[in-house]
């Protein structure tokens, strides 16, 4: 399995593809880049597979962060079922969503605001001069 | 004259070991007597070929494998270091000069010509001889095994480069029949994009700009005249290239089937296209992960009506100069089977001072630039279609195209690109 112990996984990233982590000491699930992928269920099961399991890591909070330049229809839904999954998080776990969206990039944050309302979800929205340069 | 040489027993030499095989050792002298005793003391450890005549010895190692060459230094038909000289210009081997002949500035010149390897005056101390004899093998065999390995490394080296040469090949071959598979699904998909001829009644003038990322696209639109009406349909299925097609070919045939049967109404359209996607792609509340976002529009130019559905996309349109949106519902289609007494949003639009309209899918928004810092993004392209409202419609697909290409300069596309244009003008006129 891909997972350590306590949870903590890396997925670098590709051209089509974000960068995708969980670092257990941040408590941090992390994706950010571009979101392309040529597969994008099998791309995203690990985190699906991670916040399937996330109750047998001691964890009680967790942080999430979206950095997006980019991401397609299939991406989409794949964040609308993990935001999904994070909310169906029970027990005495809290969580906190940021996404970091380019104040430019309309379609991004309206996406957002999307997600918010068909999941009836928090997130909060960071607009920044987005750099996704080397 | 080496065959007929008698041979002398060796003398009894302490019962040392032979360290290192039998390899031939040519040794030259043009005085008998030391020929003699040079193979009885070295017959057992070595292969030994004897010559009194340098020029004969010559003509022997040209011809043959000889690991050592042992030399007198003076004879008559040739010295020692000129023979050694004309040998390794030719042959690679291991040179001795065996001499009682000891002028320095001789020594240090055959040392740098030809490469000496010792040079032993005699008379020679057996044991140090055999010594020298036998490091000079061990070097022997080391540059031969040295060549052996680099022969060996060129060998393998070409089996590689012929081994990539083939899988180049076969991967060319897969890669060529990949893409002639895909240039018939693009002609199959292409059949399925309805020729916009049937609009130029309705309309001015119709653009269609289709850009597929891999030949075939997940980006899909479609016409239908019912009476006086008609139907406009744009949809972006999520992945591109195979996957994106195929949902392509089925959220067309969908809508190809109900638009003819059912209602018109784009609302209605549009929630009856997302429950037959849901029960055929099983969608159930846990896992959506394919489906198409997109508009349907219904247009009744005499009526100077239109009705817009979507979901999760936009209907733009210009009225008097002015850029309007409408947008569509948030929920894309296969999220989730709608109940029938859930209410799809519809927009109706007076279309009398409606200058053109656009549908798009959202390739060419988030086409990335060419250092892959920044999206095109929504803000640009809609300035991009107020600026062509100046231009001739004809013109308006090469200003976008240009644009597009001009942003992304080395960049690969991102996704799918379709952006479908309609011109009313001449309607309202």
């Amino acid at each position: 399995m891909f997972l350590d112990s306590t949870g903590s996984f890396v997925i670098e990233s590709t051209k089509t593809t974000p960068y995708v982590s969980f670092t257990s000491s941040k408590k941090l699930l992390e994706i950010k880049g571009v979101s392309s992928p040529d597969n994008t269920p099998v791309f995203y099961s690990p985190v699906f597979t991670f916040l399937e399991s996330i109750a047998s890591y001691d964890i009680q909070h967790l942080n999430v962060c979206f950095s997006l330049l980019y991401f397609n229809s299939s991406s989409a839904k794949a964040f609308y079922n993990i935001l999904k999954r994070i909310k169906g998080l029970t027990g005495a776990m809290t969580y906190k969503i940021d996404w970091f969206c380019d104040e430019n990039d309309e379609d991004m944050i309206e996406s957002v605001e999307d997600f918010m309302d068909l999941l009836d979800l928090d997130i909060r929205i960071l607009e920044t001069e987005l750099n996704h340069g080397e | 004259m080496v065959s007929e040489f008698i041979e002398l027993e060796a003398p009894a030499l302490n019962g040392s070991i032979a360290e290192v095989a039998k390899c031939t050792i040519v040794y030259v002298d043009d005085e008998e007597h030391n020929l003699r005793v040079f193979k009885s003391l070295f017959r057992k450890y070595y292969d030994i070929v004897l010559f009194d005549n340098p020029l004969e010895a010559l003509e022997y190692l040209r011809r043959e494998e000889v690991a050592i060459l042992i030399s007198d230094q003076m004879m008559p038909e040739m010295k020692g270091t000129e023979l050694i000289e004309k040998i390794s210009e030719e042959k690679d081997l291991i040179t001795i000069i065996l001499t009682g002949y000891s002028d320095i500035e001789v020594i240090k010149d055959a040392i740098n010509r030809c490469g000496i390897y010792r040079f032993i005056t005699k008379p020679y101390d057996f044991e140090e001889l055999k010594a020298d004899c036998n490091n000079a093998l061990e070097n022997y065999k080391l540059k031969r095994d040295k060549e052996l390995l680099l022969h060996q490394i060129k060998e393998q080296n070409a089996v590689l480069e012929e081994k990539v040469v083939q899988r180049t090949e076969e991967l060319s071959t897969t890669n060529n029949r990949l893409i002639e598979s895909l240039k018939y699904a693009e002609r199959i998909q292409s059949a399925i994009l309805t020729d916009r001829e049937m609009l130029k009644q309705a309309f001015r003038d119709v653009f269609i700009m289709y850009k597929p990322l891999e030949i075939v696209s997940g980006d899909f639109y479609l016409f239908k005249k019912i009476d006086s009406k008609y139907i406009i349909a744009s949809f972006d299925c999520t992945g591109h290239g195979v996957p994106g097609a195929i949902l392509s070919m089925l959220g067309s045939s969908i809508l190809n089937g109900i638009v003819s049967t059912h209602t018109l109404r784009p609302a209605e359209l549009l929630a009856t296209l997302n429950n037959k996607v849901c029960e055929i792609l099983n969608s159930t509340e846990d896992r959506m992960n394919d489906g198409m976002e997109g508009s349907i529009i219904l247009y009744h130019p005499e009526a100077n009506k239109l009705i817009y559905s979507g979901a999760r996309s936009e209907l733009v349109l210009f009225r008097n100069g002015e850029m309007e949106k409408v947008k569509g519902e948030r929920f894309s289609i296969g999220d989730r089977y709608l109940a029938e007494e859930e209410v799809i949003e519809q927009v109706k639009i007076d279309t009398q001072d409606v200058t053109s309209f656009y549908l798009f899918s959202d390739g060419y928004k988030d086409q990335i630039n060419e250092d892959g810092t920044a999206k095109y993004n929504a803000k640009r392209f809609n300035s991009l279609l107020c600026e062509i409202q100046k231009q001739e419609f004809d013109n308006q697909q090469n200003v976008l195209e240009q644009e597009l290409s001009q942003w992304k300069g080395s960049a690969e596309q991102v996704d799918d690109i379709m952006i479908l244009g309609f011109d009313l003008k001449d309607a309202n006129d």
